[in-house]
Formats: structure tokens, C-alpha cells, sequence
């Protein structure tokens, strides 16, 4: 059993965190976005401009599809650019006045290990700052975790049934809680003693609803995966927490957070409709006028996916759900800036189809020589093409304190067809049953979590082997230059899958570190 | 010290003969010291360092191919363990050694240490320049102020292009004290140091801008226009983005003809992975220092070649080549997670380019490889008494090329009326791909003219050179 010493906190977290920038380090990187987010918005319309004249029409079908794409990746970086705009940041909130109130603390779990849940409730059970009622949500009626909740102090609930999986089982602690606040932690996210200190002054504005805090993979060292989300994690809650923060347009991220009670129950409790929880409970809080707020400092060490098959659940559970909450977006009573900042996230995770389209260029250029472009002018593309990639890199790498990596990008682009598998879901109304994310490694090798992957990456080769024995002309050399680097990108990405996983998370086997420790250029 | 042996291996192997510009400096240094500051500043539009070094060679070592070309094999086996240095400076030993083991083999630094050209020299005080700003910036002391203070003059006084390196060091020291001041980090002995230096520096270099000025005039006078350079084959001093891109492969892997350049200029989206493959790095102010170093003269070259195409070429951007070599041998040391993986980048880089200098070396598809030594050799092997070579274009270049390789034949400018004297041999030497379009036509009326009078008995041709034997 885990002890209550082991359980604590420890205070390397801001050596493993790049989430958690300091305030010179953020005044940096916004002098720095200050010259290039206008460099970066100039050269991406000038690339644009050139693109849409009418003598750069090559094949017709390809060309519409090509500026549909461009065009999305363009709103896309837009939005990156206006989420990441340096704006004075919101001033600290004051100090929690009076006597502390009582929060309950909520930490539902369904069968994930008790050696990950152990720690989790004795952390919270030592969270100061709050009279705290910690609450050990069992939706699957182990007897272990009511022994694990007797001895912590903590309330074991179980409620006989899944019924709308982990909002329901929110919803059902909701009706036995009474506290002001409710602090919401997944069974695998350790929070800080400070938690409430942290967290509470926020409260005094009485249109806060939520304070969300980053979720924090301190399980990034024990292999390539963590690493990898651990680092689209960082760029989410670095960056674009912060950016959205400042916009009044922060979404609640389904832990890490406290909420106001009043709050919930003005929009009656937690969504149990779509696939995520957290967004469609952020949709419907801002449409009550009530505050989303974000403070970025790290008070919580969760567990990230430790294999490929609990990055690809997690992945599309999010997908699935952000691409269902487009709807409830739109159609939501909310003010134009933070709809046009939901939007922005959610159609994120569109972006899959734009992957799959410029993976399908080269192949359609092999077997067909269709080009959207017209030849003639393909050769002046570069001019126009180069600098807005080269600036858009540079944007992410600054705006993301270099927390991004390219593995992370790999993995990313590898799972593309996890995007596109989410919209499938949402436009049919599939039902997806709810997968709890891993919270160990399988230690197998899982090439069929990367199936889709690995099947685009025999078509890649296959064309390679096409083109070279058609003969390497320029345009051929050109695409199979394109074809490599989709190749190596995805291959880099899928390789996870294809070794054995890593020890568990304790262990620290072969190579991955954080971003903040590689080597710096 | 494996990377000066195999630098110095490669760089005496010397295939190729003297070509236009080699001979512009041969003749030049030929001449007794003040008449050679003469004809630079009336007839020449670069600075006179390259040039004092050849005439005191010349009168040390002679006049062979290998003598001539003594200053820059010299100063390009100096160029490897100043890399080497530069890189330990900048980064690591082992940064440095790549960079060494890079510089070495790569085919454009071989070609300039091989050419009678100052290019290789200015790569040389480039580096140097370079590793001294990084030693006073992270130690200070007087001795870097030196040979900053020398090299950087040096640089312009080689060519006159090294001053964009010289703006950016200027820049970064203003910047660095600026930022010192500004962080109370004490700049008074930056500041002391950077004017004492500048104040020296900009007298030394008042004469050099004397004698461009004259240069500039005399250029003028002479519709030539400043900086009239010698097209040297492929066109790389068009104005596009695929120009920058030909000029970094020449950095890189060598030159090669256009064909081969068009098929490695395609593979540019691999760039694109190189560049993402740096995400999550961060970068080092000295990496930023490096990458202005290549970009600002690059972005400058970039713009004035869209008013005079022949300066967009690479060599008068000698001073960014070793910078850039420094730059990958970085990516391969922080990219390469292991020993091996490091071995497999370097063997990797280091077998591409030496495919490229093989190429570069041998291949008669070379754009810039002139066999005037071949093509006078086996002229040399046919003249007789009373035969004669006529040279194309008419320049004094050729003319002493022509003298060099074949001495003891009589020679003379092509003309519209020269014609073949009854039992003797006329060989004329041209090589069409110097001559715009009019030249070529003058060219081609002045052999039919010969064929009015004579006989074409043979037509040899050479890379960048054909003869036409008349009897």
C-alpha cells in the first residue's frame, strides 16, 4: 500500500514542468511573438494570395480540395496566433477572505489500479487551505477501494449502475455533496497540498465558476508516448491556457479543477449527452455567463497514456467529443469571442482530414500525375510556401516555450486517422462506448492500435517503389521527397507501437526525457 | 588531426586547370607590387589582401599550378582546425569535430582552397572573426579584441563582401552591450573593448573604401558597371527562390551540373522534415548569432542580385559556408541520441559529400570546371612551327592562359577577318558558355570566316571549352 510520505508531493515538479513558465520567461516569448505573430499573419496572406490566383489551378477537384485544406490550416493558425497574442495578463486573485470553507473533493474511478488511485486519495485527503471531504467515486463496485476509502478518511460512494459513465457518476456524488465548491481530480491526476490556496481566491469573484489548473503528465521519463502527449499537453495548457485565459475563453478540462456548486447546479450538474463531459459543461457555463478561469501552475501530477492503445482512446474520446460539441458551439447562447475560441478548438480536431489529404498528393501524383497546381507555376510556389512554413514552426516552437517536440508532432500526424474516425462517429451517430484511458503499460508491441497508420504507411511505400520505377523526373523526385518525409514522420510516430512498451511508470528505461532537458540547439 | 590528413589529401589532388578568373589573378600578381595596386584599383573591382598574398607566393614558390595555388590550399587546411575551434567555442569539442571532419571533405571549401581566388582566405577571416566575437562575449580579455580587430579587417580586405559579416558582428556587439547595460551586468569593458577596436578598424578601413571608390569610378568609366563578374556557367544568378536554393547545394554537396542541381533542388521538402525535426530544441543566443551570420548576408546577396543576377552566387557568400557546416554538424550532434546514431549522421554526411566532391571534381558536367589545360595540352601536341591559336573571348584573361599552357605557340584575339595562312594550323580556342549572346554570334561569324579560307579539320571539345582546328 502507498504511504502517505510517497503519496506527497515532491518539489522537483517545476524541473519536469515546461508548462509551468515563469513570468520573465512568458514576457520573453511575448516580446518575441510580438514581431513574429505579425511576420507570421503577413507571409501566411501573401502565401494565401498567391495560391488562390486562378493561374494556379491544375487539376480542378485536386486545387478545391487543396485551398478547402489550406484554407482550414490557415483559420486554424490564425487562431493559434489571436489565442497566443501577448495581452496583459489577468492580475492575481485576492486572498481567500474568512474562515475556509468546505470543499468536497471528487475523484471518480472505474477500474483503473489501486496502486495509481492509492495515492491520489491520500493526497487529496492532505490538501490544505479547505475543510476537504474527499470522495472515492467507485463506479465499479470494488471492495478494495472502500477498504483503500476507510483508510484514507475518505467517503466511498458506489451508485449500482454506469449509467452516463463518468458524468453520471459526478452527477450521482453531486446529489450527496454539499460543499460550496467541488474539487474534481481523475483517479490518476496526485493533487498538491496547495491546491486550494492556490485555487480558492479565484472564487471570490462570484461569477468564477471554474478554476482550471494544467493537467500535468509527471509520468513523461517513463517512455516515448508520455513524452509525446505529455508535450501536446504542454503546448495546450503553456500557450493556448494562457491565451484563452486572457480571452475570458478558457474551457474546463475534466480535472484538475474547482468548480463553484452554485454554478453546477445553474446548469444542472454535468452534461451527460456527449462524449466529453468538460467541454459541454464549458459550453453551457459561459452560455450562463458564468467564468472560466485558468491559472497556470502545476497542481496536479496525473499519469499520461503509457501505451499506444491508451493514447489512441484518449485521443478519440477527445476527438469524438470536441467534434460532436462543434454543434452545441454554434448553436450556443454565447458571446462571439469565446464561441469563435470554442470553434477554434474543437475543429482542431478536424485536422485529420487535412493530413489525409496531403498524405494522398503524392500517391494521386504517382499513379495519375494529377497536381492541384498548375506545373507552370508550381516552380514559384517555394517563394511563397517556405517562409510561411518556416514562420509557422518558429511561432509554435516560441509560443510553446519549446515544449513541443517532434515526437509529439509524429504522434500527432501518425493518429491522424483518429480525427477522421471521430467525425465518421459523430456524422452516423455511432454509439462509442466509453474507454477509460490505461493507466499502465500494456509492455506489448500493439501494431493494431496503429492498424490505420500502418496501412498508410505500406501505400507511402508502395508509391515510393511506384515512382522510382517510373523513372525520377523532377516532379516524381519532388513528390517522392514529399512521400519520404510523410514516411519517416509517421513511422517516427507509429514506432512506439511497434516495440515493446517500457517498464511502468517508476521504472526509468531507455530514452525519452522532457522537452525542457533535451539538448539545447 | 584524421580531418587535416584527408583535408590535405583532397586538397592537392588538383584536377583541374587554370580557368578565366584564376588567370585574371595570375597576371595581376605577375606585375611588380605597385603596378599591380594600380591595375586593382583601375581595372579590377576587388580589395588587394588575396592578391599581395599571391605576388609574395608567386616570388617564393613559383609559378606551376600547385605553387599558384599555394595561399589558398594553406589557408583551407588552416580553415579545418578553425572550424574545429569555432565549433568548440560556440558549442562543444564535439560539435567542433564534426564541424572539422565536415569542412574537411566538403566539396565547395575544397574547391576554393584549390582555385586562385581570395574566396578561400575570406573563409578564413570569416571564422576567425567569428570565434573571436564568441571568446570576448563569453571571456573578454584583450588578445580576442586583436584578432578580431585583424581579422574582420582582413575579411573586407579580401573581398569587399565580407562586410556583411562584419555589419552583424558590429550589431551583436552593440546589442550585447546594450543588454548588459540594461541588465546591470557592468558593459564598461565591452564598450571599452568594442571602441577600441572599432575606432582602428574603420581607419584601416578608409583606405580600402579609397581604393573601391576608385575601383567603383574606373568601373563606371568603363560601362562595366561595379562588380562586373564573370558568369561562371550555370545561371544561378537568377532572381528566384530556387537561385538561394542551387547556391545552398553548391555549399553544401559542390557544384554539379544543372541537371543534377535541378534533381537535388527538388528534394526540398526534406528540409521541411530537417526543420521539423528541431521542435522542442531550444535554441542557444549563439546558435541565433550563427544563423544571422548566413541569413543576413544571404537575405542582403538576395536583394542586390535582383539588381545585378551575377552577384547572387555563392562564393561572394564564402564567409556563410563554414558557418553553415557548423550549423549541421550541430543538428547532427543534438539530433543523434547515442554514440552510434552520431557515427551513422557524420558517415552519412561525410559519404554524400564526398559523392559531391567526386562529382564536383572529376565530372566534365561541372558548370564551373574550364579544361583550358586539356585543351591547350593537345593543341600543344599538334602545333607546328608557324601555327597559331586564336582565343575567344578576346580578354587578357584567356590571353594568359592561353601563354600559360602553351607558351611556345603564337597567339592572337580572334577577329572578324582573321584568316588561315597557306600550310599552317590555326586552332582557335573559345568557350561559348563565357560569352552572351552577341559575343557568341562574333564567335561563330569569325569561324565561318576562317572556314571561307580553310578547311575545319577537327572540332575537340572540353568541359566549358572547344577548339576548331582550320588548316
Amino acid at each position: 500500500m502507498t504511504t502517505i510520505d510517497e503519496a506527497m508531493w515532491h518539489d522537483d515538479v517545476r524541473r519536469e514542468t515546461p508548462v509551468e513558465v515563469t513570468p520573465e520567461r512568458w514576457k520573453s516569448i511575448d516580446r518575441r511573438l510580438r514581431i513574429l505573430l505579425p511576420i507570421s499573419l503577413t507571409v501566411s496572406v501573401g502565401y494565401l494570395l498567391w495560391l488562390l490566383l486562378p493561374q494556379r489551378v491544375g487539376n480542378p477537384y485536386l486545387f478545391g480540395l487543396l485551398i478547402t485544406a489550406q484554407l482550414f490550416n490557415f483559420v486554424q493558425g490564425l487562431g493559434f496566433m489571436w489565442t497566443c497574442w501577448p495581452r496583459r495578463a489577468r492580475p492575481p486573485w485576492p486572498e481567500l477572505v474568512g474562515p475556509p470553507p468546505d470543499v468536497d473533493v471528487f475523484i471518480p474511478v472505474y477500474n483503473e489500479p489501486l496502486d495509481v488511485v492509492g495515492p491520489v486519495v491520500a493526497a487529496a485527503g492532505a490538501i490544505r487551505g479547505g475543510v476537504v471531504n474527499v470522495f472515492l467515486l467507485d463506479d465499479a463496485g470494488r471492495p478494495e477501494l472502500a477498504d483503500l476509502a476507510e483508510e484514507w478518511g475518505a467517503r466511498y460512494v458506489h451508485r449500482g449502475d454506469n449509467t452516463n459513465a463518468k458524468a453520471g457518476n459526478l452527477n450521482h456524488a453531486l446529489a450527496l455533496a454539499e460543499a460550496p465548491f467541488v474539487a474534481i481530480f481523475d483517479c490518476d491526476h496526485m493533487p498538491d497540498p496547495r491546491f486550494l490556496e492556490a485555487t480558492l481566491g479565484a472564487m471570490e469573484d462570484p461569477d468564477v465558476a471554474v478554476v482550471q489548473t494544467p493537467q500535468h503528465y509527471s509520468n513523461a521519463r517513463s517512455g516515448r508516448i508520455p513524452a509525446a502527449a505529455a508535450s501536446q499537453q504542454d503546448l495546450f495548457f503553456g500557450a493556448i491556457g494562457r491565451g484563452k485565459d486572457t480571452l475570458g475563453a478558457m474551457i474546463c478540462c475534466g480535472t484538475n479543477f474547482l468548480v463553484r456548486r452554485d454554478a453546477l447546479d445553474d446548469v444542472g450538474g454535468f452534461p451527460v449527452e456527449g462524449m466529453i463531459e468538460d467541454v459541454e459543461l464549458s459550453i453551457k457555463l459561459q452560455a450562463a455567463q458564468w467564468k472560466i478561469v485558468y491559472l497556470n501552475q502545476v497542481l496536479a501530477r496525473g499519469l499520461g497514456p503509457e501505451d499506444m492503445a491508451a493514447y489512441v482512446s484518449q485521443q478519440l474520446r477527445w476527438a469524438r467529443g470536441c467534434v460532436y460539441a462543434i454543434g452545441l458551439v454554434i448553436r450556443g447562447d454565447i458571446p462571439w469571442r469565446i464561441r469563435l475560441q470554442y470553434l477554434h478548438s474543437c475543429l482542431f480536431f478536424l485536422s485529420g482530414w487535412t493530413i489525409l489529404f496531403y498524405l494522398s498528393l503524392p500517391v494521386i501524383f504517382v499513379f495519375t500525375g494529377a497536381e492541384p497546381i498548375n506545373g507552370s507555376t508550381s516552380s514559384q510556389m517555394l517563394l511563397y510556401f517556405a517562409p510561411y512554413y518556416a514562420i509557422s514552426l518558429i511561432v509554435v516552437a516560441v509560443a510553446g516555450g519549446g515544449s513541443y517536440t517532434f515526437e509529439a508532432y509524429c504522434l500527432y500526424i501518425a493518429n491522424f486517422w483518429l480525427q477522421i474516425a471521430a467525425t465518421i462517429y459523430a456524422l452516423t451517430g455511432a454509439k462509442m462506448i466509453w474507454v477509460v484511458t490505461a493507466k499502465q503499460s500494456s509492455q506489448r508491441r500493439e501494431p493494431g492500435s496503429v492498424a490505420p497508420a500502418l496501412v498508410t504507411l505500406g501505400v507511402l511505400a508502395v508509391t515510393m517503389l511506384v515512382a522510382i520505377a517510373h523513372g525520377v523526373t523532377l516532379s516524381v523526385a519532388n513528390n517522392l521527397a514529399f512521400l519520404v518525409m510523410y514516411a519517416v514522420v509517421i513511422l517516427i510516430g507509429v514506432w512506439p507501437a511497434l516495440v515493446r512498451a517500457p517498464a511502468p511508470t517508476g521504472s526509468r528505461p531507455e530514452t525519452p526525457v522532457m522537452a525542457s532537458e533535451l539538448e539545447e540547439w | 588531426m584524421v580531418s587535416m590528413v584527408v583535408g590535405a589529401a583532397v586538397r592537392f589532388d588538383i584536377p583541374r586547370g587554370l580557368w578565366l578568373d584564376e588567370a585574371i589573378s595570375v597576371s595581376v600578381a605577375r606585375m611588380p607590387y605597385g603596378a599591380m595596386i594600380h591595375r586593382l584599383a583601375t581595372a579590377d573591382n576587388h580589395p588587394p589582401l588575396y592578391f599581395t598574398a599571391l605576388w609574395g607566393s608567386i616570388r617564393l614558390v613559383g609559378q606551376s599550378e600547385v605553387a599558384l595555388r599555394v595561399p589558398s590550399i594553406l589557408f583551407g587546411m588552416l580553415l579545418i582546425p578553425l572550424v574545429y575551434l569555432l565549433g568548440k567555442e560556440a558549442y562543444d569539442r564535439k560539435t567542433g569535430a564534426v564541424a572539422a571532419i565536415f569542412v574537411s571533405v566538403a566539396p565547395f571549401a575544397v574547391w576554393y582552397s584549390q582555385e586562385v581566388r581570395p574566396y578561400e582566405l575570406l573563409m578564413v577571416f570569416g571564422v576567425l572573426a567569428l570565434w573571436a566575437q564568441l571568446r570576448i562575449l563569453r571571456r573578454g580579455g584583450w588578445y580576442p579584441w586583436v584578432v578580431f580587430s585583424v581579422a574582420v579587417v582582413a575579411m573586407v580586405g579580401t573581398q569587399y563582401f565580407g562586410v556583411w559579416q562584419l555589419a552583424v558582428q558590429e550589431l551583436v556587439f552593440v546589442g550585447a552591450i546594450v543588454l548588459r547595460w540594461r541588465r546591470h551586468q557592468r558593459p564598461g569593458a565591452l564598450l571599452r573593448g568594442w571602441v577600441s577596436s572599432t575606432v582602428p578598424v574603420a581607419l584601416a578601413l578608409v583606405p580600402l573604401a579609397l581604393l573601391m571608390k576608385q575601383q567603383y569610378s574606373a568601373d563606371q568609366a568603363t560601362g562595366q558597371a561595379f562588380g562586373g563578374a564573370a558568369s561562371v556557367g550555370i545561371n544561378t544568378g537568377s532572381h528566384s527562390i530556387y537561385s538561394v536554393i542551387t547556391n545552398f547545394g553548391y555549399s553544401i554537396i559542390g557544384f554539379h551540373s544543372t541537371s543534377v542541381m535541378s534533381e537535388v533542388n527538388s528534394f526540398w521538402p526534406l528540409a521541411m522534415l530537417g526543420a521539423l525535426a528541431l521542435l522542442g530544441r531550444r535554441s542557444k543566443p549563439v546558435t541565433y548569432l550563427l544563423v544571422a551570420m548566413v541569413a543576413v548576408p544571404v537575405t542582403l546577396m538576395f536583394v542586390l542580385a535582383g539588381f545585378k543576377g551575377s552577384l547572387g552566387d555563392v562564393r561572394y557568400l564564402s564567409t556563410t559556408v563554414p558557418v553553415l557546416l557548423l550549423l549541421m554538424a550541430r543538428a547532427g550532434t543534438v539530433l543523434a541520441t547515442s554514440r552510434r546514431a552520431l557515427n551513422v549522421v557524420v558517415v552519412g554526411v561525410v559519404a554524400v559529400m564526398a559523392v559531391g566532391l567526386f562529382d564536383q571534381q572529376f565530372s566534365s558536367s561541372n558548370p564551373r570546371r574550364y579544361n583550358f589545360r586539356e585543351a591547350l595540352a593537345r593543341v600543344n601536341s599538334h602545333a607546328r612551327p608557324g601555327d597559331i591559336i586564336l582565343y575567344d573571348p578576346v580578354d587578357d584573361e584567356l590571353n594568359t592562359v592561353v601563354d600559360y599552357y602553351s607558351p611556345h605557340v603564337r597567339s592572337a584575339p580572334l577577329s572578324p577577318g582573321s584568316s588561315v595562312k597557306a600550310g599552317h594550323t590555326v586552332f582557335v580556342v573559345a568557350s561559348p558558355t563565357l560569352m552572351n549572346t552577341s559575343d557568341r554570334s562574333t564567335l561563330y561569324s569569325g569561324l565561318s570566316h576562317l572556314g571561307e579560307h580553310g578547311h575545319r579539320i577537327e572540332h575537340w571539345v572540353f568541359p566549358n571549352v572547344e577548339v576548331w582546328v582550320y588548316r
